[in-house]
């Protein structure tokens, strides 16, 4: 109980971030493209298996990023991390599209999460990489 | 002459969102199959020094339990002299006291008869 405290304090955003994920991801696999006016209109006839797909990967990424972080197993936490890069940008980008003006705040919000995947992916492996090149057999 | 223009854009826009879409799912996979063991490897040192910092941690706690054991235990046996040094003293005190009642029953018994004497020898 504590430690899962311990971990929700240590990455509040990260935590929020995975749970949006699959809650958007739930919402679009089970309404397909009435989840997003944006994702309905820019996608046209595709939109509804399209935005069912989407929210399948999308809470299936935040999923993993989930179990990953508070498990402490990157192995699942970046491709949960990739994944949820796609489905944010996807979704960031669907939006503004097809509502344009309108879809600035969510593709604003959702571009911001993106990047932050991004940027957790990058630094995550940057530990691996320098975990690996200080040929350490895990131990410090 | 705008209407083409922009139906362009959106056509561009919502290609890149499948490709991010896409290559996201792609990255994920290319991560877990190539980069797995330094991913592992990075894993278990996080684990190793998360084990660590709890054995420190619950060392120093165990350290300053028995240290406080030991303060406690010393504050008790001080007590206990105290308490006692405290009992000897009002024993002491009692005795004191019943003695000097004696040696004040005693007076005042002279003192009836000092002036019992002086009354016979004034009469």
């Amino acid at each position: 109980m504590t430690l899962w405290r311990d971990r929700l304090y240590a990455n509040p955003f990260g935590t929020m971030a995975a749970v949006a994920a699959i809650v958007l991801g739930i919402l679009g696999a089970v309404l397909g493209d009435d989840v997003s006016r944006g994702m309905a209109n820019s996608l046209a006839n595709s939109a509804d298996v399209v935005a069912h797909l989407w929210g399948v990967a999308f809470a299936v990424g935040g999923a993993l990023k989930l179990i990953g972080l508070y498990r402490h197993r990157t192995t699942m936490e970046i491709p949960g991390l990739w994944v949820m890069f796609g489905g944010y940008s996807f979704y960031s980008l669907t939006v503004t599209t097809g509502l344009q003006v309108h879809g600035l705040a969510a593709g604003t919000i959702s571009a911001a999460l993106a990047v932050g995947c991004l940027l957790k992916v990058r630094l995550i492996m940057r530990q691996a990489r320098w975990v690996a090149g200080a040929g350490g057999d895990g131990t410090v | 002459m705008l209407g083409p223009v922009a139906m362009e854009l959106s056509e561009i826009l919502i290609a890149i969102a499948q490709v991010a879409v896409g290559g996201g799912i792609v990255q994920g996979a290319l991560a877990w199959s190539r980069r797995r063991s330094e991913l592992r490897q990075l894993d278990r040192q996080t684990d190793s020094v998360a084990v660590g910092a709890a054995d420190t941690v619950v060392t120093m706690l165990r350290t300053e339990l028995q240290d406080a054991k030991v303060a406690a235990e010393e504050t008790s046996k001080r007590n206990a002299a105290e308490q006692a040094d405290l009992r000897r003293q009002i024993q002491h005190l009692g005795e004191e006291v019943s003695r000097l009642r004696a040696d004040l029953v005693i007076a005042r018994a002279e003192i009836a008869r000092l002036k019992s004497d002086r009354e016979g020898e004034l009469s």
